[in-house]
Order: structure tokens, then sequence, then C-alpha cells
């Protein structure tokens, strides 16, 4: 899947103060350039520190074009200018800065990218030509169209990243992060929205911290116990129920003479195996009656659409199941 | 058999309701609630390149970071802390050069807390303040095609609760040196500000930074700053956004110092170099936001206490569908939060009311509601003399913002725009 790029081909870009302009992209690809595409440069690629680790970026254009850029960060230095003019005029700008030169080069795809040192010094010249034009003269500069270069760089295809809004310059950044330099510092938006530039979980952590700590729930705790107590409750409840079920819901009218021995009175009542089916969530359990001719009990429908099902026979009772025989006397 | 499971039935009804009832221990729910209710005043420094607003924010930020003779101080969430701190030990390491400006890419949006310990001990945060960071040639450069912050920071702008105007000091300094750069980016400034600031209806203040660099140009420190006030009434855009805006409120011209008057100098090229042994002592950074808080918050104040007052109503008569306990846990959570807070800008009839709103909520007609009700009362008394302290608090540091302003106009009476003399 990964391959070093014989093919591929980067365009150098270039984003970088004057000494009184402000950040603005110098040198961009010839694409973008065409299109009217490159405004979004500035806006992501900001510095880092210099020495760093290259960057690499991933951004989508307004125009919606996906973009990887690899780009590094350098303090103009006297040798940088080769115009004796240019050198005369210094290396800082109106306000005793330095001025630091953002470049490196794009590529016109979303990629994964192992940079290889010998791209980043192919896109320098172009950045430090463009940029001793820019210096010339700032106020009437037009951004310089790069052309492409082929890279060295392993690039390996990816996935289109998910990136927030389609056409607002969106990106994400992978690298080493900019803590420590004068780097976006991720995490707690810009003007209020999404974090666009610097490391996602360094953006996570703002987020986190720029609203306080992460609100910790406190029932989450005390879940364990509450779900123990819950649990116990519902047994108790259940065994409550199966003990109520033992018992014969309703006492049937003594029969008028009958003894407590010799009388089987049908019985009433859930699921006891072999009698009737047991109900069902939504139902009513048949109710039982006596089958005609005294032949046992049949099940008929409940209220609720239950369809009365084959019962397995019941023995006939020695007597009417309507009574059951009173209890002895205890005299 | 059955006496024993009842007893079982009892026992786990007890412990579960034992473990959702909420506890004496402060709820972490109010106290997100009570965070929830402290209002953010969104503040956007309107700057060209180079004036100074990142450095004005890391100085302040470094002075306001703890009470130093203050009721209150400011916090930030650490990793803006570290930058913050990063930057200002740049800047103050003379073996250094000044830190690189911020780029558009670093454009970024810092949030402190103003916060203030009560007698109790308790530690309260009054307000939240949003400033936002950004590359000045946003206001000032045109923009390349496809860029969209330009667009972002002038819908910030609108929104802004308050507008600082920051004047390079520099720049001035330039101007009345007769520098032709100088009087041509001291115009563009202006205008830039101008042009926005004429629409805003929230309010203003001018900050004036790099006031050192001005030390020299008169003796007495109104003197200097008369002298840049006349400097800037001069130019007609700027007396009449004056002018607009001292209908409403005072504007004022605050002069700053992010590093101080021993640490920085104009060289023989005219840039600005640190001085090898210089230290720095930064100079009135708190005042501008001194300036700008209390006005913000006497707007909105109000209507927001009106408003969380109707919430807080809402929400109590909601209550009435939930079980007793689960209304008691969230009546308290709701009165320590948002309700009381509002209350107490109602003053001491608010408790009357809540005990009410409490009757109405359980019905305490039967005596054996009676218990009940005063256990919810004690609670509510609890929390209101809590938010009593919260608003004392507040009051404490409101006042402290507003006598600090009035201690600057007293000692420089130019600092006061409006009303020419």
């Amino acid at each position: 899947m990964a391959q070093t790029s014989p093919t591929g081909r980067g365009w150098p870009f270039l984003v970088a103060a004057g000494r009184r302009r402000d950040f603005t992209a110098v040198l961009a690809p010839a694409f973008l350039v065409t299109d009217l595409d490159y405004g979004v440069l500035p806006e992501v690629i900001g510095p880092a520190t210099p020495g760093d680790p290259p960057r690499v970026s991933h951004l989508r254009t307004r125009h919606g074009r996906r973009l990887t850029l690899v780009s590094t960060t350098r303090v103009l230095a006297p040798g940088d200018l080769t115009d004796p003019l240019q050198r005369a005029g210094g290396v800082r700008d109106e306000h005793g800065r330095p001025l630091r030169l953002v470049y490196g080069f794009a590529y016109p795809d979303t990629v994964d990218v192992q940079p290889a040192r010998a791209d980043l010094d192919a896109a320098r010249e172009p950045a430090l030509a463009a940029y001793g034009r820019f210096l010339a003269d700032e106020e009437g500069f037009s951004v310089v169209a790069s052309q492409p270069f082929p890279l060295r760089s392993t690039l390996t295809p990816r996935p289109a990243p998910r990136v927030r809004g389609l056409d607002d310059g969106s990106a994400s950044t992978a690298g080493p992060g900019s803590v420590g330099g004068r780097g976006s510092v991720g995490g707690t938006g810009r003007m209020g929205g999404p974090a666009r530039a610097g490391a996602p979980a360094a953006a996570a952590a703002a987020r986190r911290g720029a609203g306080g700590a992460a609100p910790r729930n406190p029932a989450r705790g005390r879940a364990p116990l509450v779900l123990g107590a819950a649990a116990a409750l519902v047994a108790a409840l259940l065994l409550v129920a199966l003990l109520t079920a033992r018992r014969p819901a309703a006492s049937p009218p003594y029969c008028a003479g009958a003894s407590a021995s010799g009388s089987r009175p049908a019985v009433a009542g859930p699921s006891r195996p072999g009698f009737t089916a047991p109900s069902r969530p939504g139902t009513i359990a048949p109710t039982r009656v006596a089958a005609p001719g005294g032949s046992g009990s049949v099940a008929v429908p409940g209220r609720v659409g239950t369809a009365a099902r084959p019962t397995s026979p019941v023995p006939a009772p020695t007597s009417s199941p309507t009574c059951r025989p009173a209890p002895p006397s205890r005299r | 058999m059955a006496f024993v499971v009842a007893v079982l039935v009892v026992a786990a009804a007890l412990t579960v309701a034992a473990l959702v009832r909420p506890r004496n221990r402060p709820d972490p729910a109010a106290s997100a609630a009570l965070e929830r209710g402290v209002p953010t005043f969104r503040v956007v420094a309107l700057g060209a390149r180079g004036a100074g607003k990142t450095l004005l924010l890391a100085s302040m930020y470094h002075q306001m970071q703890t009470p130093s003779g203050r009721s209150y101080f400011l916090t930030a969430p650490y990793d803006q802390v570290i930058l913050l701190n990063q930057w200002f030990t740049e800047v103050a390491d003379t073996s250094k050069d000044w830190p690189s400006g911020t780029s558009v890419a670093d454009t970024r949006e810092f949030t402190f807390a103003v916060r203030t310990r009560a007698p109790s001990g308790a530690l309260h945060s009054v307000l939240h303040l949003s400033y936002l960071d950004y590359a000045g040639g946003l206001l000032t450069d045109r923009q390349a095609p496809g860029a969209t912050l330009q667009t972002e920071l002038l819908d910030r702008i609108g929104t802004a609760d308050a507008l600082l105007g920051i004047i390079d000091g520099y720049r001035v300094r330039q101007c009345l040196d007769g520098h032709p750069e100088g009087r041509m980016r001291l115009q563009q400034t202006l205008t830039a500000m101008i042009s926005l600031m004429m629409l805003a209806a929230s309010p203003i203040t001018f900050v004036l930074t790099k006031w050192d660099l001005l030390g020299d140009i008169d003796a007495d420190e109104d003197g200097r700053l008369q002298i840049v006030r006349k400097l800037l009434m001069s130019n007609p855009g700027f007396r009449d956004l004056v002018e607009a805006h001292s209908a409403h409120r005072v504007v004022r011209l605050v002069p700053v110092s992010a590093v101080g008057p021993e640490f920085a100098e104009i060289d023989a090229h005219g840039q600005v170099t640190k001085l090898r042994d210089g230290h720095m002592y930064p100079t009135n950074v708190d005042a501008p936001l001194c300036a700008v808080v209390p006005d913000v918050f006497e707007q909105v104040e109000r209507a927001m206490d009106r408003e969380r007052l109707r919430a807080a109503l809402a929400d109590i008569r909601g209550q009435s569908r939930l079980s007793p306990a689960a209304a008691l846990a969230q009546l308290g959570t709701y009165v320590l939060g948002t309700a009381g807070k509002a209350l107490g800008a109602f003053g001491p009839s608010a408790a009357g009311f809540v005990g009410e709103a409490v009757t109405t909520l359980f019905g305490v007609d039967d005596e054996g509601d009676v218990h009940r009700q005063l256990r919810v009362e004690r609670r509510v008394d609890e929390a209101d003399r809590a938010l009593d302290e919260f608003h004392v608090a507040r009051r404490k540091v409101l006042r402290e913002f507003q006598s600090r302003v009035d201690v600057l106009e007293g000692r420089l009476p130019s600092s006061r725009l409006s009303g020419e003399r």
C-alpha cells in the first residue's frame, strides 16, 4: 500500500509575513492560484518552532479540494536573501520581530506522508525566491504560482478524513503539536468555532479545559449500589409474587353438606403444569370453567384477544367444582 | 416467610431511596449550574499588526492571575495559562528577540474567569471573559481569495459585548516625531477601527499601548496623555466616533505598557529593542478590562436575572410531575444553581416566594407533610444565604473594577475622552 512516489508530485508553497504586511500566501500551488482558492493556506498553516519535525496537515479548500500539506518553519536569515537591497532591509519586521517563513509542499489529495527532507529542501528554493519578491513590494505583491516537482516522500493513500465544514477551509493537523512554540494551541477553537489546527488530542483536552474540568457524574459512582439494591428489590417483589401465586386466588363457597375429603375442586390460577397455557403479556389468562357434562374444565378466552387453547384433560371432580367442602368443625 | 420478604422489600426500598437522595455535601450538579449561570463577556480588541494585542493579553493575565491587593483574580484553562506564561517569559527574556507576531492561523479565543473568595472561603466565578487573539492583518490587509477568517472576525466584532480599540503607541510616537510612516499607519488603524466601531452598540474603550515609548514627550504623565489625546481628536473620524458613543456612556483612552518604563527603547534605527538589563513592570494593563466590564455587566445583569428567574419558575412547576424525592433533589439544584441567584437580585422577599413555590409544589395540606415542608424551606434558606454571599462578592468585585477606573481618571483626567474640553 505504501509507496515511494516517483510519480507523485508536490507543489511548493510559502506562508509568511513581511516587514509590514501580515501573514499571507506568498507562494501557492498553481492550480489553487488559477482557481482563486489559495486563501485557506495562511488560515491553516501557521508557524511552528523552528527545528521541529515537519508538520503534516490535511485540509479542504473553500472550493472543496482536498490537500495534504507538509510544512516546516524557518526564521529568515540574512543569507536567505540574495538581493543585496533586500538584505539591507534586515531580517526583522518593522516592530523589530524576527520574520518566520512557513514553507513546504502540497499534495492534491488526502494521503499519509512520511516527509522526505529532500522534498522540503526542494520547496525552499522557490519559496525564498518568492519571498524576496514579496519583500521588494509588499503592498503591490500578488501570490506566485508554484510549479510541481517529483516527490520523494512516502505517500500512503487513505480515506478522506471527516472534516467539518465542506467549504470553510477546515483542516486537521497531524505531526508534532505546537505547544512550545508560537504555534496554534489546539482547542479553544477560533472565534468560537471548532479548532482547525493543532493536535486533535490537544484540541479535545483544551475543549475540556476551556469549560473547566469535564463534569463528573456523581451518580456514576453510586450506580452499582443503586443497581444492586434495585435488583434486590425486584427479586423480593418476584418472591412475593410467587408466594402469592401459590395461594388460591379466591376461595369458592363451601358446598353444603360436603366434607373436606373426597372432593377435588377445579383450580383457577396461573400456570400449574398440565392445566393451562401460561398467560402472556398483554393477554388475560383463560378463565377455567367446568366442562359440560362434568368431564372437566376447559379454557375460554379472556377479555383481550386470547384464543382459547386446548388444555390437558383434568381429572373429573367427584363433586361440584364450583364449591369446596366445608372444613371440618373444630368443635 | 411473608414477613421476612416484606422486611426485605422495605429494606431494599430504603436503600434505593437513600442512594438516590441528594447528600448534604456540595452537589457537583449544583456547582455546575452555578458556573453555567455566570455570564461570559466577549471582548474583542481591534488593532493593527504589531499594536500589542497579544502582549497586552499576556501581561494582563500575568498581572491579574493573583489578587495582589484586589479581591479578585483571573484564571484560565491550563493550556492557555501555559501559552500566556510562555509568551510573557519570552518577552521578559532580554537575551531573546521579541516574539513573532500572531499569524492568521494562530487565531484563537482565550477564556478567563474572574474569581473571588467570599468570607466563608468559598471561591466564586463572578464572570467570564473571552478575548479573541488574532493577526492584526485580518483587520487591515486585503484577504486572499478563498479566505474566510476575516468574515468570521467581523461577525465576532459585531456580536462582541465590548470593543477595545488598540492604538499603537509606537505609531503615535512616530507620528509625533514627524515620521510619515507613523502618520500613515496610525491613519490606517483609525480608519479600520472607526468603520467597525461606529456601528457597534457595545461599550468601547481605547487603549494606547507602548505607553513607555512616549515617556519623554512630557514630564507630566497626564500632560503626555493630553498630547496624544489632542493628536487623536484632531482626526475627524475619531472625534466623531467618540462623540457618537459618548451619548450613551463614557469613552476612555487608557494608556498601558505591557512591559513598563524600564524595559525597552527606540534605537537609532527607529526600532523598538529590549534593554539589556531591562525589567518588566507592566503599567495599567488591568485597566482596560476594568473600564469595560462594569458597563457591560450593568446592561446584562437585569435581563440575565430576569431570564434566570423565569427559567427557575418553569422548572419548579415542572417538578410537580416528579416524585417528591426527585422533585426535592431538583428543587435544591435549581435553587442553588439558578433560581436563588435570580432571586437574590430581587431582595429578601425572594425567600418568601420560594417558600410559596414549595408549598404549591408539594401541597402541604396534611399534617404529615409539614415536616417535609420544613426540610425544604431550610434547604432553600441555606441556598439563599449562599447566593446572597455570591451577590455580595460579585458587587464587591464590580465596585473594585469601577474604583480602578476612577483612580485612573483621578490620576489621568485626560483619559476621559467624552466631553471634549
